[in-house]
């Protein structure tokens, strides 16, 4: 539709030497600099004259260690934070994975809010003996929108007990284990407008006081649980309680986490769930782990229902399937439920079907539907069929295959879908790729069955 | 462009390029156009909008972009196939050369369309990393107005950036 015109455009390439980067006005190429490491963009000085001191009035500061010397790292932080104009910053990033002195962490963090930084990210690593805390400026900024934390060693960065971030709108934590010692259940409640929290490996500590993580906020729109860590023998005890009734967006990645959520969640629009349970571990009782898995999945799908899309990976439809009978979990759950998304790990290609071309086949009215490129009749864009109690989709080499009784069940909980959005990974080439591909997802099938 | 019968039933705007080239753009497509909106609003959209600072080649681009972006948007799919499908045809717009991109970049400036002016700013962020100086001078055209003893000076002023 625009290429052709985009094209034509780039054959009649000018050969101009005009210099039009170097015209741009100032605040342009500054808002261009900030896109660029910090490093690379100082580097930029030495382009001409117009841009010497131009990264002096950068409002993006960018520090991410990837050298070799530590200290050549924290030297350059420095001569930037003293070199700079000293005028208020939009981002600061300082990402280290190598152990430092919390002293240095502190100042760069001191410095950020001194110039009303909106968007924090920090990745530290400190002696777990003297870790990080975060300064009182932190604490009470008003101008903080975005905070990023992501302790490397689990103890470098003491989370507070309380806070007062009223402007705060996005928070992510990383590696964060919640106990007495940081938790008193007040956290969230210092972030009143707070609408994304993002919490990636983080966990209750066992045997300890807390129990549950208390998240209510009362404008929180989009609530994500990645790789939730506690251990499974904690699994009823620990718990996610949340309470944010304009809750729009939830994902889960990884062990299911015990969520409850308080209230029933009207304008919910997206779930997206990639869950993981261990197939062999010497440790726990696998079919059992997996049987709670997916019981506890299907609780929180219906305490989820007004949902109206709803992304599952192929993981998660594998530990749904353990579940023999899901019709006792009740017809129709989902009245709102309009886009169905079945995710894969390799994504390549995304196909769109609408739900009443596959109904035909579940009904058991045909056994195999055949779908055409609509650009080109003779290229055979789609097949589905049943095989093994298995649905599958299968475009040029790519294929995957779900469970037949997940599949239905899905489908008939779900009175008002419309499209079927499948993922499929990248193409398997020639035929022995693709019977490896079955072989490996029977076994696997096999293999929970039992 | 519009048909006469659906001329009755959107609103239509004309926008005329530097060089004179008159575009006709629908209601949902000019107002994402912040300097236009504004126009719009205060009624001073009539005969036509005079756009001085953007060439006919120019404006057709930022039409294209600023059209799929609303039919996009007004498309009635989910939130997330609609961002997919966005970003593939963001990628595929910024497939354009260093030139037609910084002159991009200004027309979303002057014209305030967020969305495109930080998509150019990322994408010519992104030609400049990775490149040596040298590449980067030889790529935008920039004349190194240093002397050899200057941009010495200049290195060594910012050692501590150059290791």
């Amino acid at each position: 539709m625009v290429a052709p015109k985009i094209k034509k455009i780039v054959n009649q390439k000018q050969e101009s030497n005009e210099d039009k980067l170097s015209s741009l006005p100032d605040c342009i190429l500054i808002h261009i600099l900030s896109f660029l490491d910090t490093e690379s963009a100082i580097k930029t000085s030495v382009l001409s004259k117009r841009y010497r001191l131009l990264w002096t009035s950068l409002q993006c500061l960018d520090f991410k260690f990837h050298g070799c010397s530590v200290d050549r790292f924290l030297s350059f932080v420095n001569h930037v934070l003293e070199r700079r104009e000293h005028s208020n910053l939009s981002m600061f990033r300082l990402s280290l994975k190598e152990q430092v002195n919390s002293g240095f962490l502190d100042n760069c963090i001191a410095y950020a809010m001194k110039h009303k930084v909106e968007h924090l990210r920090i990745r530290a690593y400190a002696d777990e003996h003297s870790p990080l805390t975060l300064p009182s400026l932190l604490l009470n900024s008003s101008s903080l929108r975005i905070l990023r934390l992501n302790n490397v060693s689990c103890c470098s960065i003491m989370l507070p007990k309380s806070l007062a971030l009223p402007g705060l709108k996005v928070l992510r934590l990383k590696n964060f284990v919640f106990s007495d010692e940081n938790y008193n259940g007040e956290l969230f409640l210092g972030c009143p407008n707070l609408e994304t929290l993002i919490l990636n490996k983080c966990s209750i500590r066992p045997d300890g006081e807390v129990k549950v993580l208390d998240v209510k906020c009362l404008n929180l729109k989009n609530l994500e649980i990645r790789h939730w860590r506690s251990p499974w023998r904690c699994f009823d005890e620990h718990m996610i309680s949340v309470n944010a009734p304009r809750l729009c967006s939830v994902k889960f990645q990884g062990h299911i986490p015990n969520v409850d959520f308080k209230e029933d969640i009207w304008c919910l629009d997206e779930v997206c769930i990639d869950l993981y349970c261990p197939t062999a571990c010497a440790m726990v009782d696998v079919s059992e782990r997996r049987r709670r898995t997916s019981e506890f999945c299907m609780s929180m799908l219906h305490q989820l229902c007004e949902v109206k899309s709803l992304a599952l990976s192929l993981n998660t439809i594998e530990i749904l399937s353990a579940i023999p009978y899901l019709q006792v979990y009740g017809p129709s759950i989902f009245q709102n439920l309009r886009y169905i998304k079945f995710m894969a790990e390799d994504k390549h290609t995304v196909l769109t079907i609408p739900i009443n071309t596959v109904t035909p086949l579940l009904e058991g009215n045909v056994s195999e539907i055949t779908i055409l490129d609509l650009d080109d009749p003779k290229e055979q864009q789609l097949l589905i069929n049943i095989k093994r109690s298995r649905i599958n989709v299968m475009c040029k080499d790519a294929m995957i295959s779900i469970p037949i009784h997940v599949m239905s069940y899905i489908l008939e909980s779900s009175p008002s879908a419309e499209l079927l959005i499948v993922e499929l990974p990248k193409g398997i080439v020639g035929q022995d790729l693709r019977r490896k591909m079955f072989t490996r997802k029977s076994m696997y099938w096999h293999a929970g069955m039992q | 462009m519009s048909s006469s019968t659906e001329l009755t039933e959107k609103k239509v705007f004309l926008l005329k390029s530097l060089d004179g080239v008159i575009f006709e753009v629908e209601e949902s497509v000019a107002v994402q156009l912040e300097v236009i909106r504004e126009l719009i609003e205060g009624d001073c959209a009539r005969p036509f909008i005079s756009l001085y600072n953007v060439t006919s080649e120019i404006l057709a681009l930022v039409i294209e972009y600023c059209k799929h972006h609303a039919e996009t948007c007004s498309g009635g799919t989910s939130a997330t196939i609609a961002d997919e499908d966005l970003k593939t045809f963001d990628n595929e717009f910024m497939n354009v050369d260093e030139n037609i991109l910084l002159e991009l970049c200004s027309a979303a400036d002057y014209l305030d369309i967020k969305s495109l002016f930080e998509l150019t700013c990322r994408t010519l962020a992104s030609l400049i990393k990775d490149r040596t100086i040298i590449e980067v001078r030889k790529m935008f055209n920039v004349e190194n107005d240093f002397s050899v003893v200057e941009e010495k000076a200049v290195r060594k002023e910012f050692a501590w950036a150059f290791k």
